[in-house]
């Protein structure tokens, strides 16, 4: 029997998308045409900015609850659509109908009346890993490859009444504006960053009003790639994003995700209320367990190996813990530079003067560098494939570079953990299957020869024994 | 060239396009339907029932098509329809065009309270048949509505059939007996016919979606139109859908164009474009191909467009694209009308009806023939 693909990969899709703009401001660049410095970073310590205070508790009570993603799918047109709900995938905490929605998913009651449903923070920000599911770690198996226009206008085909239209019109409005924009070539990577600067492009800065057509010039169609951080990080980290373009009050660089439905002033204003609740909460948490036995004194080698050689960057562990808040130039870290160059060449600062002229603009800076932060380590072991844009699967390659596959694509049905290599299983693919891989099956490859998937780069380990190689993989499981 | 695509899975799309015979089915069940309103009063506490929350069971995540137990009803589903599209010619080598829908929605999950009285309606069904005969330039069609209560319609595991008043399909009950037999009356016509599948069902597959369904996209069809004591021998390819779960419901702010052709080379093809009835938004459409082999590829990325004008049926506002080009995975096809007239008067009209084909299919030339439904452009 041949068969027919489900629709629900599709309709996941459309509300991803919803929600892809929670992942928020992925980043860019630099000093305007003029070659000023203004909108740009220097190499080097990144200076620590104070936040303003917040509850962690009510954080997260907001952050499953509050609808800060303000358009969506009606309800009931939503619950035909998702007819089933895992257990697995409901939180704690949770409020009226939010209880019995998945964690991805926020409903609200909207001005007309009409109960709608949005994909929250969670989306990007939440993830399953040896069963668990951990709230702050990226998603990384996530499809942006689908048109999300299609799935947005298929989804009509449940909405029923006035109210129900008007409300999915706006969202479908909103997916429709923003879908050329957040099509990935490869299913897993993110393209947060491009669906921020795609927004922008639609909204006033200064009233936040939706424009039918574009009002400054739109981002281009490809996204570069970008893996989702764990949000533990964000407790160490005096910027956010790879390239630290994110200064000054974290907690509205968070809110840049709210854009997707915004249409004023004012609406941003009361998601300020809690958004450094949100943040607070985001900068409580703490990196999860490795969740498998650790050969404590082959760990203890590890940890001599990497205070020796990786500490500079990435800081020490352990009882007295340190992170140097360290940007490192392209040149050094060599990790592929397109994401960076594209941040700092100047074509994307029109957006830095977006946020700028905007409400946003009176407490954040956007200040992208030409290189990328070394991030601290917490619970790295979860946060797989690695690098800014995911190119590499595990760390077992990451320290060797020679073996990092070109071609390579994670192992499914299921995927699978494994523990020693501290990544998902995958398999590398030569030149000319991929050259015979249907387009389907193309998305799920990751192709490290495309602009911006490049693999290369953070040599570090090669210097390693493999001997010491073992040891500081066991090391990192510590972390 | 034909584009190497092999991929067995059919495009997510294809089940919203699978659906519509369904959602132009239920369209008839809108309140404003002057002989369903006044001649069963209830019809509209079946609808208000459409937006309940009834408890019925989800559809099995891990489904697989298994014929022909598939063949007959799913009873837990909220709601189930089956459509036959023929394309035939009689003798003579003029083109017959038939399509015949039956649909059942239930009000209440089975068993979710014992039955009043054996009169209670557990389910509305809908049945709808059209027919575009070319000899007599003639476009004609036909709704009924039941309650279902006392077998009056609906399916009869026990015999394979599937009726609504003398309307009839009967589907396969085992392995050995293939074939599918249909017949039903559009005014002073009667049609007979003999279904024999000619490719493998093609299934939805397992999943978290809506609803679950198959299709078998080529079945040839043997049998005979009776109209005023004359009977006409006619054969030619037909197409069952099958889908059950929850179904887009009637109306909607979303147009859906659907199309379904016979090709000359042996493939199938449908391709369904939605879009908004506000003309905001982008069109999206959905398809696949069925190869003379019977392997089936997306049509997702395909073009689905109006050309030239519209038509605007007598006394009416709509305007109907009857004229379309379908352009993707090597495929280049216009498609025009077989007869202009083809608006059916159902409760919710729509265009329905006979449609032919020309283009080329990668090098090489091909014609067609084929159904287009244009649902949503009246809305009562």
């Amino acid at each position: 029997m041949r068969r027919l693909r489900p629709n629900g990969r599709r309709f996941a899709g459309a509300l991803l998308l919803t929600l892809a703009a929670a992942a928020t401001a992925g980043c860019d660049d630099e000093t305007d045409e003029a070659g000023s410095d203004r909108f740009r970073s220097e190499i080097g310590v990144v200076p620590d900015t104070p936040q303003r205070p917040g509850d962690p508790a009510a954080g997260y009570d907001a952050l499953v609850n509050a609808p800060y993603v303000g358009c969506g799918l009606p309800y009931d047109a939503w619950r035909r659509l998702n007819p089933e709900t895992d257990p697995a995938d409901l939180l704690p905490g949770r409020r009226g109908r939010n209880a019995e929605l998945p964690y991805a998913a926020t409903a609200h009651v909207n001005a007309d009346g009409v109960e709608v449903v949005s994909s929250n923070c969670l989306v990007c920000h939440a993830a399953r890993v040896e069963g668990e599911l951990i709230v702050g770690l990226g998603a990384e198996f996530l499809d942006f490859t689908e048109d999300a226009r299609r799935a947005a206008t298929s989804a009509g085909a449940y909405v029923r009444g006035e109210a129900e239209t008007a409300a999915w019109r706006h969202w479908a409005d909103r997916i429709d504006g923003v879908a050329p924009y957040i099509r990935t070539s490869t299913v897993g990577v993110n393209p947060a960053t491009n669906l921020t600067w795609a927004l922008m492009s639609r909204l006033d800065p200064e009233t936040l009003e939706w424009s039918e057509a574009p009002l400054i010039d739109p981002p281009p169609t490809e996204p570069l790639p970008v893996s989702v951080p764990p949000w533990w990080r964000m407790s160490k980290k005096n910027a956010m994003f790879y390239t630290t373009i994110g200064r000054g009050d974290h907690a509205r660089f968070m809110m840049l995700a709210s854009l997707l439905c915004v249409d004023s002033v004012e609406e941003v204003e009361a998601i300020d209320e809690y958004g450094p609740d949100i943040r607070a909460y985001i900068a409580s948490l703490e990196a999860p367990a490795y969740p498998h036995p650790i050969d404590a004194a082959l760990a203890e080698e590890g940890r001599a190996v990497f205070e020796k050689g990786c500490s500079g960057c990435h800081g020490t562990y352990g009882e007295t813990p340190s992170y140097p808040n360290e940007l490192i130039s392209l040149d050094k870290v060599g990790t592929d530079p397109e994401y960076a160059l594209a941040a700092t060449d100047g074509l994307r600062d029109r957006f830095y003067e977006w946020v700028a002229e905007s409400w946003f603009g009176s407490t954040v800076e956007t200040a992208p560098a030409a290189g990328y932060i070394a991030p601290p380590l917490d619970g790295i072991w979860a946060t797989a494939p690695y690098l800014h844009n995911g190119s590499v699967p595990d760390i077992a390659v990451l320290l060797d570079s020679e073996r990092r596959p070109r071609f390579w694509r994670h192992l499914r049905g299921p995927r699978e953990y494994d523990p020693e290599t501290l990544g998902w299983r995958y398999e590398r693919l030569e030149a000319d299957e991929v050259e015979a891989a249907s387009p389907e099956e193309r998305t799920r490859i990751y192709d490290t020869t495309r602009l911006g998937y490049g693999a290369g780069g953070h040599r570090f380990g090669d210097l390693l024994s493999e001997a010491q190689r073992r040891a500081l993989i066991e090391y990192l499981k510590t972390l | 060239m034909m584009r190497s695509r092999t991929r067995l899975i059919l495009a997510a799309a294809a089940l919203p396009a699978l659906a519509l015979a369904t959602v132009a089915a239920w369209s008839a069940l809108r309140p404003a339907s002057e002989q369903a309103a006044s001649a069963e009063p209830d019809w509209g506490d079946a609808l208000a029932a459409l937006r309940s929350d009834a408890a019925f069971e989800p559809l099995p995540p891990d489904w697989n098509l298994s014929l022909p137990a598939d063949h007959g009803a799913h009873p837990a589903a909220r709601a189930e329809s089956w459509a036959v599209t023929a394309h035939l010619t009689d003798e003579t080598g003029s083109a017959v065009g038939i399509q015949v829908v039956l649909s059942r929605y239930a009000l209440s999950p089975p068993g979710a309270e014992p039955e009043a009285s054996p009169w209670t309606p557990r389910a509305l069904h809908r049945g709808h048949v059209t027919l575009t005969d070319a000899a007599r330039g003639a476009a004609e069609e036909e709704e009924r509505f039941s309650r279902g209560a006392l077998g009056a319609a609906g399916h009869d595991p026990a015999t394979g059939a599937l009726a609504l008043d003398h309307w009839r399909l009967d589907l396969p009950r085992s392995d050995e007996e293939a074939t599918l037999s249909l017949s039903a009356t559009v005014g002073a016509t009667a049609v007979a016919l003999r279904l024999e599948p000619v490719k493998t069902p093609l299934g939805t597959g397992p999943g978290a979606g809506p609803f679950r369904g198959y299709a078998v996209t080529r079945m040839q069809a043997v049998g005979t139109v009776e109209r005023d004591g004359v009977v006409r021998e006619v054969s030619g390819p037909a197409w069952l859908d099958h889908l059950w779960g929850d179904l887009p419901p009637p109306g909607g702010p979303v147009v859906w164009d659907r199309l379904q052709l016979h090709l000359s080379d042996g493939s199938e093809v449908s391709a369904t474009r939605q879009r908004r009835r506000d003309g905001g938004g982008s069109p999206a459409v959905d398809g696949f191909v069925v190869t003379p082999d019977g392997e089936a590829r997306s049509l997702d990325a395909a073009r689905m467009t109006a050309v030239g004008s519209a038509w605007t049926p007598p006394g009416g506002t709509a305007d109907y694209p009857l004229d379309w080009r379908l352009e993707g995975d090597g495929l280049d096809l216009r498609v025009t009308p077989a007869e202009t007239a083809q608006r059916r008067a159902f409760a919710e009209p729509v265009w329905s009806g006979l449609v032919r084909a020309e283009g080329r299919a990668g090098d090489a030339p091909v014609s067609g023939v084929g159904t287009l439904n244009l649902t949503g452009y009246e809305t009562p």
